[in-house]
C-alpha cells in the first residue's frame, strides 16, 4: 500500500515537473515571440510609410555597376576581425589558410579588418551549413552556394527568425551592391524574396556579352573524328553515324558517356524539345518525363545501349555528375560526353592522358534536323539573372553588422573586383596584362602563369595564392579570356541557343510549400532517376511507359507542378 | 518468485547492496566514468526522439516546436516506398544473419582442427587483415570486380547469365553485398570464437578418444556444445541489431539501377534526414526503426532462453 502511494506521488510529481518545464519554455518562446514582433514593429518605423519593400524600394545610384568605390578605407581605425564562414576547403591547392593568399592580404591592409577563415570539411558542406543555425555562434559572414546550402525553411524564415540581416534595412552601408542590383532588372528582381526581403550579398556575374555564357556542355573528340574524317555532329542522326564509326573503327568502349542516372541536364536531350525534369514553356512549368518527347528520347538512347554506343556501364559509374572518371576520359575509352569549358582542347593531355593527340572540342545542342526548332532547355551554371549561385550573409547577431557590410559591399567596386578576379595591382604583367583594345580595367589573365607556373605551382594553388575562386562579383571573362581560341569558342557555341525553357533558380516557394512539395517530390525524383536507368537499360519495358507516367501522377506530380507555377508566377511578378 | 519470505529477503537485499559498497568503493568509484558516460551520450540523447512528434524547428527548439503528433509516421507508412524500403531492410539483414553468422563459426572450428601452429596463425591473421580496409576501398574493389567486362561479371556469365555488369543488376545487390561483407569480416568474427574454443578443457577430448569418438563425433559431442552459449550470445546480440543495416555501404553502393533491391531504412533516413534537412521526419522514421529492432531482440532473448537457457537479461 505504502510503495503504491509512492508510485502515485512519484508519478504526480513527474508530471508537474513536465507541465512545468512546458509552461516555462513556451512562456519564454512567448516573450521571444513579442520581442521579434517588437523589432519588426521598430523596422516598420524605420522606414519611411509606405515605401515599397523589394526591388521596388531600391534607392537610386549614381554609379554603375561599382565603377567608383563608394567605401571610405580604412573601414575601421582599430583593428577588427571578423569570422567567415566559407566552404572553399576544396579549392586552395597547397594553401593551408586563405590568408596566405596575396589579395586577401591586400584586401586586409586596406579595410583594417582581419579575416578569420572558417572552412567546412570538404564534402560535408551542407550538413556543416545546416548545423550553424544550431549552434549560438554564428559567424559574422556566411558564405554559401544557393543550390546546396539553404535554411530549410527559406530566406525570409531565416531574417525572421533572427539569424541574418535583412540588407533592406542598411542600403546605406552597401551602395556598391546597390548600384549592381540597380543596373540589371532582372539581376535586382531575383536579388529579392517575395515578400521583398534581401537575404545576403548575391554574387553576380560580370558578363562579357550580353548573356551569360555557360561553361559546360556536349564535348567530342576532334583526334577521333579526324581518323574516321567526320564532322562535328549538329543532329541525332549525325550523332549515330558518329557514334557507330567510334565504335566500328576506332574500338572505343564507351563512344557517348553519360551521368549514372542516364539523362543529363538538356545539353543533348533538349533537342527532343523536353527536359530531364521542370522546365517551363511560354510561362507554364512542365515536367519532363510526363512529355511524349521524354518518351521518344528514352526510345533513342534505348536503341543507342543496345547498339553498345551508349556507355555500358553508365548505371554504375562512381560520380553523379557529368564528367568522366579519370581512368575512362585519359586512356581513349571516351568519345564524347559533357564536361566543362577549362578542359577543352589538349587539357586533358596535360592533366596525363596517354594519347598525345588528345583533342576536345565543344558540341552544339543537337536538334532532330537542322531545320527543326531550336532547342530551349539547358541548366546554365549561371542563369539569366546573372546570379552567380553564392551568396553572403551577414550574422544578426554580428557585433560589427556595419563593418561587415561594409567590407562585403568592397567586393562590388571595380578596384576591388578586379583584383580579386585577376590578382592585385602590384602584379600587373606578372599574373595579369592589360588587354589590347585600350580599355584601363580590361585585364586578362596570363595563361601560363596561371598552368605552366614559373615556381612550379598547380593551377589551383596559383589561383589561390594571387586572386580567389568565387568572390562577390566574378568576371566571367577571367576564366575564358585567358584560354586559347578553340576554349573560348566552345562557351559560345554551347550558348548558341538561349535557355529560355530555364526556370529560374530564385523562384522561391513559402515554406509550406516548401514542406509539401519536398514531402512529395523527394519520392518522385527517386522513382524517375530508378525508371530512367531501368528503362535504359531493359529492365522496364518503354512500352509500359503510361503506367509510369500514371504512377507519377498517383505520386503527386500535378500538385508539384502547381506549387512551382505558383512560385513562378510570383517570381514574374515581382 | 523464487523464495519464500519476500519482505525478508529485499530488506536483506539493500543490504547486500549497502555492504557491497562499502566493501567495493573504489570499483563503484572507477564505474562512475562509465555510467556518467552512458547518462550524457545515450540517455540524454533520448529526449531528441520527441522530435518525431513535433515540428522540429530549429530555432524554436526542442520544446518550443509545435507538436503534431502521429503525422510524421503517417507519412512515412504512407509512403510508396514504405513497403519496399521495410523489405529491403528485412530481407538483407535476414540473409545476411542466415549466410554471415555460420561462417565464422565453421572457420574457426576448421581452424581448430589444424594442428600446425605456424599454418593456423598465417591463415588467421591473413583472414582477418580485409578488416582494416576502409569500406569505401571495399566497395570500389567490388566495383571493379563486377562492372562490365569485370571478373566476377565475366565468370557469372560464363555460367550463363545474361544481365551484364552485376553492380547495376538488382537482382545481384544483396548477393554482391552479403558476399563482400563475409569477405570482409570472416576472420574477424572468428576471433571470439577461436578464444572460445580454447578454453574448451583438453581433458574431455582425451576422455572422447580413449571412448573411441573420432574427430566429427569430438567436434559435434565436445567443441559445438562447448561453444555454444558463445554462440547464442552472438546471435542474440545480432538479432538486436537486425533493422540497422550500415547505410554507409549501402549508400556507397547502391545506384538508381539497384534501388530497387537495395534501398533500406537508413538510407532513406540519409536522404531524407541530412540531405533534406528534414529532422523531424528522419527522427520518426528511425524510431519506428528501433521499435521494431526492439521487438526482434525481446523475442530473440525470449527463444534463446528457452533454447539454450541463456540469454542476454
Amino acid at each position: 500500500m505504502k510503495k503504491k502511494l509512492l508510485a502515485i506521488l512519484m508519478t504526480l510529481v513527474m508530471t508537474a515537473g513536465i507541465f512545468s518545464g512546458c509552461g516555462k519554455s513556451s512562456e519564454t518562446s512567448g516573450t521571444g515571440a513579442s520581442a521579434q514582433g517588437g523589432t519588426t514593429a521598430l523596422d516598420e518605423t524605420k522606414t519611411p510609410a509606405g515605401a515599397a519593400k523589394g526591388f521596388a524600394g531600391l534607392p537610386a545610384t549614381d554609379t554603375v555597376r561599382g565603377e567608383v568605390n563608394q567605401q571610405k578605407y580604412p573601414l575601421t581605425e582599430e583593428k577588427v576581425t571578423l569570422r567567415l564562414w566559407a566552404p572553399i576547403a576544396e579549392s586552395m591547392g597547397t594553401l593551408s589558410d586563405p590568408n596566405e593568399g596575396e589579395f586577401w592580404q591586400w584586401y586586409e591592409e586596406l579595410t583594417n579588418v582581419h579575416i578569420e577563415f572558417i572552412l567546412p570539411p570538404v564534402g560535408g558542406t551542407s550538413d556543416a551549413f545546416q548545423l550553424l543555425f544550431a549552434s549560438d555562434n554564428m559567424p559574422d559572414i556566411v558564405m554559401a552556394y544557393a543550390d546546396s546550402c539553404t535554411y530549410k525553411r527559406g530566406e525570409d524564415a531565416a531574417i525572421e527568425d533572427g539569424y541574418f540581416v535583412n540588407i533592406c534595412d542598411h542600403y546605406d552601408y552597401c551602395p556598391n551592391y546597390v548600384s549592381w542590383l540597380n543596373s540589371n532588372e532582372l539581376t535586382g528582381k531575383s536579388a529579392f524574396t517575395d515578400m521583398g526581403n534581401l537575404y545576403g550579398f548575391w554574387g553576380i556575374t560580370k558578363t562579357m556579352k550580353d548573356t551569360v555564357l555557360t561553361d559546360r556542355g556536349l564535348c567530342i573528340r576532334q583526334d577521333f573524328l579526324d581518323k574516321v574524317g567526320m564532322e562535328v555532329p549538329r543532329t541525332y542522326d549525325e550523332w549515330t553515324k558518329v557514334m557507330r564509326a567510334f565504335r566500328d573503327q576506332l574500338h572505343i568502349q564507351a563512344p557517348f558517356y553519360t551521368s549514372s542516372k542516364g539523362v543529363d541536364y538538356g545539353e543533348f536531350m533538349a533537342g527532343f524539345g523536353t527536359a530531364p525534369d521542370f522546365y517551363q514553356k511560354d510561362g507554364k512549368v512542365c515536367y519532363g518525363p510526363l512529355d511524349d518527347e521524354y518518351l521518344e528520347y528514352l526510345k533513342f538512347m534505348r536503341g543507342w545501349y543496345e547498339e553498345g554506343i551508349l556507355d555500358q556501364d553508365f548505371a554504375t559509374r562512381q560520380s553523379w555528375g557529368v564528367k568522366a572518371d579519370d581512368d575512362m576520359q585519359l586512356n581513349d575509352k571516351v568519345g564524347a560526353l559533357i564536361d566543362y569549358g577549362s578542359r577543352l582542347s589538349d587539357t586533358y593531355y596535360i592533366r596525363g592522358a596517354s594519347n598525345p593527340d588528345f583533342y576536345l572540342v565543344a558540341c552544339e545542342q543537337p536538334k532532330k534536323t537542322l531545320d527543326s526548332p531550336d532547342p530551349t532547355f539547358r541548366k546554365p551554371s549561371t542563369g539569366e539573372d546573372s546570379l552567380a549561385g553564392t551568396v553572403w550573409t551577414v550574422s544578426a547577431d554580428s557585433k560589427n553588422v556595419e563593418i561587415a557590410m561594409r567590407w562585403l559591399d568592397g567586393f562590388y567596386a571595380r578596384d576591388i573586383y578586379l583584383n580579386s578576379n585577376y590578382g592585385i595591382d602590384s602584379e600587373k604583367d606578372v599574373v595579369w596584362r592589360l588587354a589590347d583594345d585600350g580599355d584601363p580595367y580590361h585585364r586578362i589573365g596570363i595563361y601560363d602563369f596561371r598552368y605552366s607556373n614559373p615556381d612550379g605551382l598547380d593551377s589551383a594553388t596559383v589561383l589561390g595564392k594571387y586572386w580567389t575562386k568565387n568572390p562577390p562579383v566574378k568576371v566571367e571573362g577571367a576564366q575564358i579570356e585567358q584560354a586559347d581560341d578553340n576554349k573560348q569558342a566552345g562557351y559560345f557555341l554551347w550558348t548558341k541557343y538561349p535557355a529560355s525553357g530555364y526556370i529560374p533558380d530564385r523562384i522561391t516557394q513559402t515554406t509550406e510549400e516548401e514542406s509539401e512539395l519536398a514531402g512529395l517530390y523527394t519520392d518522385i525524383e527517386t522513382y524517375v532517376a530508378e525508371c530512367n536507368v531501368k528503362f535504359l537499360l531493359g529492365q522496364m519495358s518503354l512500352d509500359d511507359y503510361d503506367s509510369f507516367r500514371q504512377t507519377l501522377k498517383d505520386m503527386g506530380i500535378e500538385r508539384c507542378i502547381e506549387l512551382k507555377q505558383a512560385a513562378l508566377d510570383r517570381y514574374n511578378a515581382r | 518468485m523464487k523464495r519464500a519470505g519476500d519482505s525478508a529477503y529485499k530488506k536483506s537485499r539493500a543490504e547486500i547492496i549497502k555492504a557491497d559498497f562499502k566493501r567495493n568503493k573504489v570499483l563503484y568509484f572507477l564505474f562512475i566514468p562509465v555510467l556518467v558516460y552512458f547518462i550524457i551520450f545515450h540517455y540524454i540523447p533520448m529526449a531528441g526522439v520527441f522530435m518525431a512528434f513535433e515540428d522540429y524547428n530549429i530555432k524554436k527548439g526542442l520544446f518550443g516546436s509545435d507538436l503534431v503528433g502521429f503525422a510524421h509516421f503517417l507519412k512515412f507508412f504512407r509512403s510508396q516506398y514504405f513497403i519496399r524500403v521495410l523489405r529491403n531492410t528485412l530481407l538483407i539483414s535476414f540473409y545476411g544473419l542466415l549466410f554471415s553468422f555460420p561462417f565464422p563459426i565453421i572457420f574457426a572450428l576448421c581452424l581448430n582442427e589444424v594442428r600446425r601452429k605456424g599454418f593456423k596463425k598465417a591463415v588467421q591473421t591473413i583472414s582477418y587483415l580485409p578488416y582494416f580496409i576502409s569500406v569505401v576501398v571495399v566497395v570500389s574493389i567490388l566495383f571493379d570486380f563486377t562492372k562490365s567486362g569485370g571478373v566476377l561479371t565475366n565468370a557469372a556469365t560464363a555460367f550463363g547469365w545474361k544481365g551484364g555488369a552485376l553492380i547495376s543488376s538488382p537482382k545481384w545487390f544483396r548477393t554482391l553485398f552479403i558476399g563482400s561483407n563475409i569477405w570482409q569480416h570472416l576472420g574477424y568474427s572468428a576471433i571470439i570464437y577461436i578464444s572460445a574454443l580454447s578454453g574448451i578443457d583438453p581433458e574431455l577430448y582425451d576422455a572422447a578418444k580413449i571412448d573411441g569418438a573420432g574427430r566429427w563425433k569430438q567436434t559435434l559431442y565436445i567443441t559445438l556444445p562447448g561453444i555454444a552459449s558463445t554462440i547464442v550470445v552472438l546471435l542474440i546480440l545480432r538479432m538486436g541489431s537486425i533493422m540497422s543495416v550500415g547505410y554507409e555501404k549501402i549508400i556507397l553502393m547502391y545506384k538508381p539501377a539497384t534501388y530497387e533491391t537495395a534501398d533500406v531504412i537508413s538510407s532513406y533516413v540519409y536522404r531524407v534526414g541530412l540531405i533534406q534537412a528534414n529532422y523531424s521526419y528522419s527522427t520518426a522514421i528511425n524510431l519506428f526503426n528501433s521499435v521494431v529492432n526492439f521487438i526482434v531482440l525481446a523475442v530473440a532473448n525470449k527463444l534463446g532462453k528457452k533454447i539454450s537457457g541463456s540469454g542476454l537479461w
